[in-house]
């Protein structure tokens, strides 16, 4: 990091913010209307209210030299400036008879979906708690959502966005067509960027139709079996595929509230007979379920450690004996893994092992062509949860990442590009 | 820079000589790709057998500050392959082992010269296949797939090629191995994957892909919709889309194209109607029938002259002969022709439509029309006359004004064909100078170098004189 921290920067700079945005723009965990610092790091928030607000601020922020960050509805990590994108929220544009929508990064997933609920249409993006995730910060976290197949995720259906990089440009990429290969790709720069390279305004996005049916059920399946009977309820063997396809190992069972070896969520969807049949075709034991309930309540003490990317064959073969292990160490494991994308989340459990646990599976990760993303919320530093944290990316990738950095964010003052984990100390 | 005598003597030493050609019939050979507009030959041409002598030979480009442009089968129809200004041409179709299809994770893994078409067939036997499929997916590869980001007909419900991309390899054209994505899907860090596909072979060579793989559906209905005029024909298609109804495919083709096949094939086309949809819906056995319920009674509201389903998998295989291969129909009733990419709101079908028949009124040409309706994505074909130089600036100047339509009614003037050297120029058209300094900013970081496929995607200077000059080259 090149960049000052706003309080290096001196008054001039908030002064100069506030004259620029308004009295109220800019906040600090001293304030008293401030209310979310809690971890006791300082830090600030900037609310610009419109586009042109926020360019203002980028590029005061340039000029200042002055680290920053953009958020959505979460926080900046410690003596950053957050740039908040709440301000946009609701739909820009909105073309129904076209199936397109321009969103402001801002909007809530809960809140964009009620709105084209009406619709009937939606986002193709789902997530645990909607109303606590923008849509900006979706995409730049390139969050998966578990109906994730190929072609349904947020990823593929944006068809353009509008952002400002770290040197205050405002630089709109893609467009409002279905299809568009017209130069390089302004989009798909800023997803997994978490923000390295900007803040996005807006999203253009292609929605889709609500389904006439669907349908969730839980299956009992151990990791041994699984192959087997996830084979006998989709395509070929199924009438139709499951757009969920989730396997939760023994500790994610435990934490939803049965016991089992681990269990298969599917949740299947589109023309209401073919649902139906689906449904009538699964094997004694399958319950009907809420994919959000089950999830919720694995995911209820918020103790993930973190994502990992890894085929989902070779999740399957890796965890079993890891969990098996580090249960006799006393942590407490647990996995969602997604069958489709081969994301997957994992919980450690308490104790001063995890970390040597999490060292393993990242460890593991490496060999086998994935990662593991340690899942540090914006208010915790990096360095306090994964200490020693490195790059495990090729000299190639290093310098190619390097070059962006320098011309999307060319005084350093943006956070730098995700990592995963490599080795925790 | 010309290749130098030891350049050609490292190049040769690598490959071999069954590797490497810098005779004139071999150079000639790779001199086009299906941009009828233009014929560059190169220096030389390289056609490794493997990672490694990709890597030298880039390494070798490097040294000697060679130039190269990648290139798959040659069906890319912008010109993206071409060595402009000379240097080395890369051929991969050596390259075209299918290294493994995992039926459980519905994964393939392949080189870059396997064919489109073999991949699905060797993935069928699971159940499974590669939804892109291009027009010419019986002979491109997936290696220029994954550089044009390609699409086809069937990319309506199913994506282009972003979507079904896991995975590369890539050799920078500094010579190192990058490798992005794997047996996932993006989200581990910043999306080069994403970057990486459709940057038309300019930002390295990709060497291996991991693709997902996509389960057939069980259920298939295709029908021939026909229509006394293409606006009713359009005015169904954004019908359909507004009440989120999404085939699998949604294509429409004009009269003259239809007229075309049928002269060609003798399908059996309506050859009066104005243009007729191809609509094929799958999915589940169960619904499929109400679904085509549904459609079938927008067209009648559409004022459908005729519907008509094919009754088995001959009837079905038929019809998408018959589309895809309406372009190579045109050859028996033009010399040349030019084919559009254009891409417009679906809502402004009617509209561009209407737009493309004036235009080739205008510039007393005949144009035949098949678009991937469903996407908004317009192939215009005009026909020409290689020999007679003033129809070729008519067909160039008629192209033009259709791409720049499609922009003006907020779309792109491509959607799957890519820019390569064509549409270079249109780019300022939809991108003010920030972003055209940040998409070259892009291309600096992926290739440093300046050698990869120089000339390509970003404009160059010259505008529609460099039209001109192409056409004088094409008339001489």
């Amino acid at each position: 990091m090149n960049g000052a921290s706003v309080q290096g920067s001196g008054d001039r700079l908030r002064r100069r913010l506030r004259a620029a945005l308004g009295p109220d723009a800019l906040m600090s965990t001293e304030d008293a209307a401030f209310t979310e610092g809690k971890t006791g790091h300082r830090f600030f928030r900037l609310e610009a209210q419109g586009p042109e607000a926020l360019r203002v601020a980028a590029s005061l922020l340039f000029e200042h030299s002055t680290q920053w960050q953009p958020v959505g509805f979460g926080k900046a990590f410690p003596q950053r400036v957050a740039l908040s994108t709440r301000g946009f929220s609701g739909i820009i544009d909105f073309w129904p008879e076209d199936l397109v929508a321009r969103i402001g990064a801002g909007t809530s997933l809960q809140e964009v979906q009620k709105l084209l609920g009406r619709e009937g249409l939606r986002v193709p993006a789902t997530a645990l708690h909607p109303q606590d995730h923008s849509l900006g910060a979706l995409f730049s976290s390139a969050h998966r959502g578990w109906r994730s197949g190929s072609n349904r995720a947020l990823r593929e259906s944006v068809l353009g966005l509008t952002a400002i990089d770290g040197g205050g440009r405002v630089l709109k990429g893609g467009g409002r067509v279905m299809k568009n290969v017209a130069g390089y790709d302004l989009v798909r720069l800023h997803h997994g960027a978490r923000g390295a390279f900007g803040v996005i305004i807006d999203l253009t996005i292609k929605l889709e139709a609500l389904p006439q049916s669907q349908s969730a059920f839980l299956v009992p399946a151990s990791s041994a079996g699984l192959a087997g009977l996830l084979s006998s309820l989709r395509l070929p063997a199924a009438s139709l595929d499951p757009v969920v396809q989730l396997w939760l190992d023994e500790g994610a069972c435990e934490k939803a509230g049965f016991a089992a070896d681990g269990a298969l969520l599917l949740q299947a969807e589109g023309w209401e007979p073919a649902v139906n049949t689906w449904a009538k075709g699964l094997p004694a034991g399958a319950r009907r379920i809420e994919i959000e309930e089950i999830l919720s309540r694995v995911d209820g003490d918020q103790s993930w450690w973190g994502r990992v990317f890894l085929g989902a064959s070779s999740m399957l073969k890796a965890w079993p004996p890891l969990a098996r292990r580090w249960r006799q160490w006393g942590l407490t494991p647990a996995l969602v893994l997604d069958l489709q994308s081969g994301h997957s989340r994992v919980m450690l459990g308490g104790g001063d092992e995890q970390i040597t646990a999490a060292s393993e599976l990242a460890g593991i990760c490496r060999e086998q062509g994935g990662g593991l993303f340690s899942e540090v919320s914006a208010d915790v530093p990096p360095s306090s949860t994964a200490s020693g944290d490195a790059p495990s990316l090729s000299t190639a990738r290093v310098a190619l990442e390097g070059r962006l950095k320098q011309a999307f964010d060319p005084a350093g003052l943006l956070p730098d590009p995700p990592r995963a984990v490599e080795v925790i100390s | 820079m010309p290749l130098s005598p030891l350049a050609r003597s490292e190049l040769r030493a690598i490959l071999g000589r069954d590797g490497f050609f810098d005779d004139p019939t071999h150079r000639r050979i790779y001199d086009a790709d299906a941009y009828a507009f233009d014929h560059l030959t190169p220096d030389a041409v390289a056609l490794p057998r493997n990672v490694h002598e990709v890597v030298e030979v880039l390494r070798c480009c490097r040294r000697h500050e060679i130039p190269f442009a990648p290139r798959g089968a040659g069906t890319g129809l912008s010109g993206g392959c071409l060595t402009l200004g000379g240097g080395l041409q890369i051929g991969l179709a050596r390259m075209r082992r299918i290294l493994q299809i995992d039926p459980f994770q519905r994964l393939a893994r392949v080189e870059p010269g396997v064919i489109n078409l073999e991949l699905s067939r060797a993935a069928a036997e699971h159940g499974l296949g590669f939804a892109p499929d291009p027009s010419s997916q019986a002979a491109c590869t997936l290696g220029g797939n994954f550089a044009g980001n390609s699409g086809g007909p069937h990319c309506l419900k199913y994506g282009v090629m972003l979507p079904h991309v896991l995975g590369a390899k890539v050799i920078t054209p500094e010579g190192e191995l990058l490798e992005v994505g794997g047996e996932y899907d993006a989200g581990l860090g910043v999306d080069h994957l994403g970057m990486l596909v459709g940057s038309e072979g300019t930002a390295g060579i990709v060497v291996e892909l991991t693709l997902r793989l996509t389960p057939v559906a069980p259920g298939l209905a295709t029908l021939l919709v026909v229509f006394e005029t293409i606006a009713e024909a359009a005015a169904a298609v954004s019908r359909m889309i507004a009440l989120g109804i999404v085939p699998a495919a949604l294509e429409l083709i004009d009269q003259v194209m239809m007229r075309a096949v049928e002269e060609a094939f003798g399908f059996g086309f309506p050859v009066d109607a104005g243009a007729v949809l191809l609509i094929e819906i799958d999915g589940p056995l169960e619904g499929i029938d109400s679904e085509e319920e549904r459609i079938t009674e927008v067209c009648h509201e559409m004022h459908c002259r005729e519907i008509r389903t094919a009754r088995d998998e001959d009837e079905r295989a038929l019809l998408w002969k018959a589309r895809k291969h309406a372009f190579g129909a045109v050859g028996r009733i033009s010399p040349n022709y030019a084919t559009q990419d254009g891409v417009v709101p679906r809502v402004e079908i009617p509209s561009i439509c209407e737009f493309i028949y004036d235009t080739a009124r205008r510039n007393e040409l005949t144009v035949g029309v098949v678009l991937h309706a469903g996407d908004g994505n317009l192939h215009p074909a005009l026909f020409y006359d290689e020999r007679d130089g003033d129809s070729v600036e008519r067909a160039l100047r008629a192209s033009g004004e259709i791409l720049r339509r499609c922009i003006e009614l907020g779309g792109s003037p491509t959607g799957e064909h890519g820019v390569g050297m064509e549409k270079r120029e249109f780019l300022p058209l939809i991108f003010g100078p920030m972003e055209m300094d940040a998409q070259a900013q892009i291309r600096g970081a992926y290739d440093p170098t300046g050698l990869c496929n120089p000339g390509k995607v970003l404009p160059q200077g010259g505008g529609c004189q460099e039209l001109r000059v192409v056409g004088k080259q094409v008339q001489a």
